[in-house]
């Protein structure tokens, strides 16, 4: 099971693909950063939306999040899982005694664990730049919470926000996952991955009038308003939220893993 | 009386109604290089699927070295080596990197050092010690069948079991093709079973044939029976290609 595991890392790890779009995370963290700078000039500081060097990092996670992260996980998931079952290249796997229920969670884990070093390497890129770049102002204000915090409080502050984080991009992951083993291409996997995304930004519009509830059923709403409202005073919506994705993975990963377990059989 | 390593009893496979296989049984004994003919789309591929527990018989059973593939799957897989249709490999790595990524999925091979070691020593039994460090992207279709070969042979097995390896390959890859195949199996004492939908391609190095058409088992035997089916002066072609017409 290690080495299933070590093999599929060190292969998702040995593409180009891969190193291209981890190498254009602190790009993408300078541009947040101009951003922020140009804002800055607009808002007075301790407002929640003034960046300074305490809270860059969640500025910056809440300006990415919804995009890159998502479309991410949709292309390593359609590398890894699509392409590789279409190409027969899993028979080389599979022809090594593993099974296809151990090869479904290696590659589960290692996609995780892949985006758990993007999202890490993604906090330290924004410290880095927001140290070089902004303020180390005595006290910092944060989403939907009264008063004014000092830099640790906001650092406390960010590491929970990256921690529910993850999670929306855990059961945004699963989708994925259940939406890379039905497809057919690796690009039916990508359309497919990108029309889920349009349809989880279209839900909150069109649900509006039912609430934040209803609206917070699209993984994008909960990562666009949702992680600010799960840490503001009083944690409202904490539950329902964690609720929504907890569902999301458990039913995503379980119709996804009897596809490929039952499924797959005829076509390897 | 030598040991079958390799059994298919009765067996059976289905598919939404299609019967792929249909009640297929014969034996393969070890050290022999054992010829597996048939059409295209005579149940080849599915028989070898099954074989390597790619996918579960409808019923029957197989067996490799007495172990029974359904039942003790991961031990039964342990001695075998397969190529399942053509190979094909992750493009983006080099022959030998592909050879060390799918080493890993052998616990046997424990460490850097003996996955490395293995590596070195499958590319140069193929005679692909030359080029592994090309990207395989770049390889002809006869280097790609014999790196094929070679992550077969990465776990030591008893048995390999190749699917159409001789297909698309030139009169020469095909003969150094045939070569490889002898000096593996006098070198390791390996049984080959090897598929073809053409019989000249394999009936000078097969002691032994299995035909099948249309899922069913046609006919079984020594290959020097089929010569003598075919007559003093009948060519073997001829006696194999009346075989198939029925
Ligand atoms: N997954 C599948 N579902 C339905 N039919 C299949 C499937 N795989 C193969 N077949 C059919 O089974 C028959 C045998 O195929 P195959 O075993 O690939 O033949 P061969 O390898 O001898 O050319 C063909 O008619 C093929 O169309
Ligand atoms: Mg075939």
């Amino acid at each position: 099971m290690k080495g299933l595991w070590m093999s599929e890392w060190l292969r998702l790890w040995s593409r180009k693909r891969t190193w291209g779009m981890f190498l254009m995370m602190p790009v993408l963290v300078y541009a947040a950063a101009r951003y922020c700078l140009e804002q800055n000039g607009a808002l007075s500081p301790g407002m929640p939306e003034y960046a300074t060097v305490w809270n860059f990092p969640v500025l910056a996670l809440a300006e990415h999040l919804m995009t890159v992260f998502n479309l991410l996980v949709v292309v390593l998931l359609a590398a890894a899982v699509t392409e590789e079952a279409r190409s027969g290249q899993l028979r080389f796997l599979l022809l090594r005694a593993v099974t296809f229920a151990e090869l479904f969670w290696a590659k589960w884990t290692v996609v995780l664990a892949a985006v758990g070093v993007f999202l890490g390497a993604f906090y330290l890129e924004c410290w880095g730049i927001g140290w070089w770049l902004f303020e180390r102002t005595e006290t910092v204000g944060l989403f939907y919470r009264e008063g004014a915090f000092a830099g640790g409080e906001a650092v406390r502050y960010g590491l929970a926000y990256y921690g529910l984080a993850g999670l929306t991009v855990v059961a945004m992951a699963s989708v994925m996952l259940l939406l890379a083993v039905m497809a057919q291409t690796a690009t039916a996997a990508v359309g497919m991955g990108i029309g889920w995304l349009l349809l989880s930004f279209g839900w909150p519009v069109a649900a509006r009038m039912f609430g934040a509830q209803v609206q917070s059923l699209s993984i994008t709403h909960i990562q666009h308003q949702g992680i600010a409202a799960m840490l503001a005073d009083g944690r409202p919506m904490m539950r329902w939220n964690l609720g929504v994705m907890v569902c999301y993975v458990a039913v995503c990963l379980t119709v996804g893993y009897l596809w490929f377990v039952k499924r797959r059989g005829l076509d390897v | 009386m030598t040991e079958s390593v390799l059994e298919v009893i009765g067996v059976t496979k289905k598919v939404r109604g299609r019967t792929l296989v249909d009640d297929v049984s014969f034996a393969v004994k070890k050290g022999e290089i054992c010829g597996f003919l048939g059409p295209n789309g005579a149940g080849k591929t599915t028989l070898i699927r099954l074989l390597t527990g790619l996918i579960v018989p409808t019923s029957g059973e197989l067996r490799i070295a007495g172990v029974n593939v359904q039942k003790e799957r991961k031990t039964a897989l342990g001695k075998i080596g397969a190529m399942v249709e053509s190979p094909v490999f992750f493009p983006y790595l080099s022959g030998r990197k592909n050879l060390l990524n799918l080493a890993r999925l052998h616990p046997e091979l424990k460490g850097k050092r003996a996955r490395e070691e293995r590596v070195k020593d499958v590319l140069s039994l193929v005679g692909l010690a030359g080029r592994g460090d090309d990207k395989v992207g770049t390889y002809s279709l006869g280097m790609k069948q014999r790196l094929g070969i070679a992550q077969a042979l990465l776990g030591r097995p008893e048995v390999v079991i190749l699917d159409e390896p001789a297909n698309g390959l030139d009169p020469l890859g095909m003969r150094e093709l045939r070569e490889l195949i002898l000096s593996l199996r006098d070198q390791f004492g390996l049984t080959f079973f090897v598929s073809s939908h053409l019989l000249d391609e394999l009936q000078q190095i097969c002691s032994r044939l299995v035909v099948i058409r249309e899922g069913k088992l046609l006919w079984q035997g020594e290959t020097r029976e089929l010569v003598l089916r075919a007559g003093a002066d009948g060519r073997l072609e001829d006696a194999f290609v009346e075989l198939v017409r029925g």
